[in-house]
């Protein structure tokens, strides 16, 4: 078959490279353009995202055996990519591709990103014109595959970062976000991202305190919350159902006595403390207050790590799952290549059978017409009860392992390599594979 | 016919016996399985074993011309049918399936307890069959079944604040009721259970005029159903009044069950109610 993909990841890729070989979608498409218009691409798109860029196309004629042309073609300036890239064809590259669908080649397993930026590279690739049924059919099938991994593992679940490791926890104690308040003590950034992916998550107020409190204002501002003085922060955290440490104060801000009365006044209604400052903004006697849950930036890495673990158990099943679909889709390309090479085979017969009928009927002339039908119809009979088997028998085959190495055969008993390609044939060759109950019947 | 019927109910109460059984084994099983999720299969099977179960109250009610409560197996069975029920739907509605391993083992037991409790055929005194009696044990087992409920929701979230505080991650299989669903859960069933009590328990006072003499209100189920209602009643007034939450609050609900359960069945065994032994 001609697939190949060849390409380069952060695997075996530096950044220095790898940006070079970073495409924007409205270069993307124009690559694509370009690629495809070479005479050795039938078919051509290209996957770009900030951890690869691939090419995957299917080989057209007079294609060389070495296609890391391909990839060298999307630099401005050469360079010699031989020892980054990696090539695969065939039933590799399909499988490599699935594989990058369904997060396992990513540099976080199992990320779901790049589900969005398979389907992007598809719509460009299709923009430009490159997609014809081979690819967008594998493409179709890589997001379907990516999905499918998705729904029936948990390859994609649980966080894998500390900020939304923190969200999980609040969903742990709050159920749904919608309408909590969530306070901010500094402006370290891991506590600006937590505080974002908290407000994703339906967290609707927001507030700032900072010890200067020009700061928090300005804080307050970029994060769309209220400023509240350092001084007042045991009413804010009253009112607060998340609070997270974030200051770069050298020692602990918060302490278990204040805390305890905040819990007195908010009459022991669970409060979340998730301090990600370094040195820690929250003494860590808070936590063995009752209705307190505190976590460190420490708690919050163990919980990344365990997901982690469960991610990379996961990764099994999703192998299992990509090489079924994998499968799936060779025994569809299978069964496309199957019309053309049936088509050849009976084109090829009905030209001998003229070919000999021609040959021989100057010799017969004194035949009636009725007796020339006779050997018309006699002829074509023959020709279709020498095919019937084999037909059958190749059609049989599509769907298994050896059906490749049947259709190669016949193509190479035949000499229909010179026929399959023609489009005439392609037409034909849908009467020919029909309906298989036809054949049946017969 | 009336035998017919009784055989029936019997077998369908087998039935939903094992299908309680199996699926509160099967939600305990989910917190230890990697593979696959096994609260759709247990859900399952506590829906069929539900299906039944009502079949069999039905079939009983049918046959013996009385409300499927009047005996303590009854009544413990129709328990079991309030607190499966009860969870059935609330899981259905609002996807709680985090109370099912806390939900299944109570419902279990208390039909486990119809199963091997005596009493099989005592009916209520034929002086003592009226309506309002009736309703009075209706209600209070329909209570009882609330707060039951409410227990376990107390239990999943002590559990699940536990496992908050000693920073034990869940399984991501293993999605528990989460503090704040847990609180709520338990608080609405209180309220329910609490009215039903009420209820109950002024229905109850006005058989009691009625059929008993002297001093009714010592009588000890009677006490400790006083002393239940005014436990629950406090929770109430703390978490509704008041504003109070956390873990105390569901500590009150969990003392407030274990009370009324060891009170009622000490009576019970002790013989010293002018309740029928054979009732709850």
């Amino acid at each position: 078959m001609p697939l190949v993909l060849i390409g380069v990841n952060h695997r075996t890729t530096p950044v220095e490279v790898r940006e070079r070989l970073a495409l924007t979608p409205h270069h993307t498409v124009e690559c694509v353009r370009s690629l495809h218009a070479l005479d050795e691409v039938s078919e051509c798109a290209i996957l770009s995202t900030c951890n690869r860029t691939e090419v995957l196309a299917v080989r057209g004629e007079g294609c060389p055996e070495d296609p890391s042309g391909l990839l060298a073609a999307l630099l401005d300036d050469p360079l010699d990519l031989s020892p980054y890239s990696y090539c695969h064809t065939d039933e590799d590259a399909v499988l490599h591709l699935f594989r990058v669908a369904a997060g396992l080649d990513s540099m976080i397993l199992g990320e779901g990103q790049i589900l969005g930026q398979v389907r992007s590279a598809m719509r460009q690739s299709d923009e430009a014109g490159g997609l014809g049924t081979v690819l967008t059919k594998l493409l179709q099938w890589s997001l379907a595959a990516g999905k499918r991994a998705r729904a029936e593992t948990r390859i994609g679940t649980g966080a894998v970062s500390v900020s939304s490791a923190a969200v999980e926890l609040a969903k742990e104690i709050f159920g749904h976000l919608t309408g909590r308040t969530a306070l901010i003590l500094g402006a370290g950034e891991t506590g600006e991202l937590t505080l974002k992916l908290l407000s994703d998550a339906g967290v609707s107020s927001v507030v700032v305190t900072n010890r200067t409190y020009d700061r928090a204002l300005r804080l307050s501002e970029s994060l769309g919350g209220e400023a509240v003085r350092f001084d007042q922060l045991r009413d804010a955290m009253v009112r607060a159902d998340i609070v997270i440490g974030s200051t770069g104060a050298p020692f602990p801000v918060v302490h278990a006595d204040s805390v305890r009365e905040v819990m007195r006044r908010r009459r022991q209604k669970p409060l979340f403390l998730i301090d990600i400052a370094v040195p820690r903004d929250i003494e860590p006697d808070v936590g063995l207050l009752d209705n307190v849950f505190l976590y460190n930036i420490d708690d919050l890495q163990a919980v990344v790590q365990q997901n982690l673990g469960d991610r990379h158990e996961e990764a099994r099943k999703v192998e299992a799952i990509l090489e079924e679909e994998a499968a799936g889709f060779l025994q569809w390309w299978q069964t496309l290549s199957l019309g053309p090479v049936l088509a050849g085979l009976q084109h090829r017969f009905e030209e001998i059978r003229v070919a000999e009928l021609e040959k021989t009927m100057p010799r017969l002339s004194h035949l009636s017409e009725a007796d020339r039908e006779a050997l018309e119809l006699l002829t074509r009979g023959i020709v279709k009860r020498i095919l019937k088997a084999p037909i059958a028998h190749l059609k049989s085959q599509a769907g298994e392992p050896s059906g490749a190495a049947y259709l190669e055969a016949t193509r190479e008993l035949f000499g229909l390599n010179g026929h399959c390609s023609r489009p005439r044939l392609a037409e034909e060759s849908e009467d020919v594979l029909g309906d298989p109950r036809e054949e049946r019947d017969q | 016919m009336t035998p017919h019927l009784l055989s029936i109910s019997a077998c369908c109460f087998g039935v939903a016996f094992l299908l309680y059984l199996l699926s509160a084994l099967l939600y305990w099983v989910n917190p230890f399985a990697k593979a696959m999720e096994f609260r759709p299969p247990a859900a399952l099977l506590a829906r069929l074993g539900f299906a039944s179960h009502t079949l069999a109250i039905v079939l009983r009610s049918l046959a013996q011309h009385e409300p499927p409560f009047i005996n303590l197996l009854q009544g413990a069975s129709f328990l079991a049918w309030v607190i499966v029920g009860l969870f059935l739907v609330m899981d259905w509605r609002l996807r709680l399936s985090g109370l099912g391993p806390f939900a299944l083992p109570t419902g279990f037991a208390a039909i486990f307890l119809a199963a091997v409790l005596p009493g099989r055929s005592q009916s209520l005194v034929p002086a003592l069959k009226s309506n309002s009696l009736y309703i009075h044990i209706g209600l209070s087992m329909l209570g009882l079944g609330c707060l039951a409920l409410a227990f376990c929701a107390a239990v999943a979230y002590l559990a699940q604040e536990r496992r908050l505080k000693r920073k034990r991650l869940p399984a991501t299989l293993d999605r528990a009721l989460s503090l704040d669903q847990a609180d709520s859960v338990a608080t609405v069933l209180v309220a329910l259970g609490f009215a039903c009590l009420t209820f109950g328990l002024i229905l109850g006072g006005m058989a009691a005029r009625s059929f008993w003499t002297g001093l009714w209100l010592v009588d000890p189920k009677v006490l400790i159903s006083v002393v239940v209602w005014l436990i629950y009643g406090a929770y109430l007034y703390a978490r509704g009044v008041v504003g109070w939450r956390g873990r105390e609050t569901m500590v009150l609900i969990i003392w407030g069950f274990v009370i009324m359960v060891v009170g009622l069945v000490g009576v019970n065994l002790a013989g010293v109610s002018r309740h029928s032994p054979y009732s709850l």
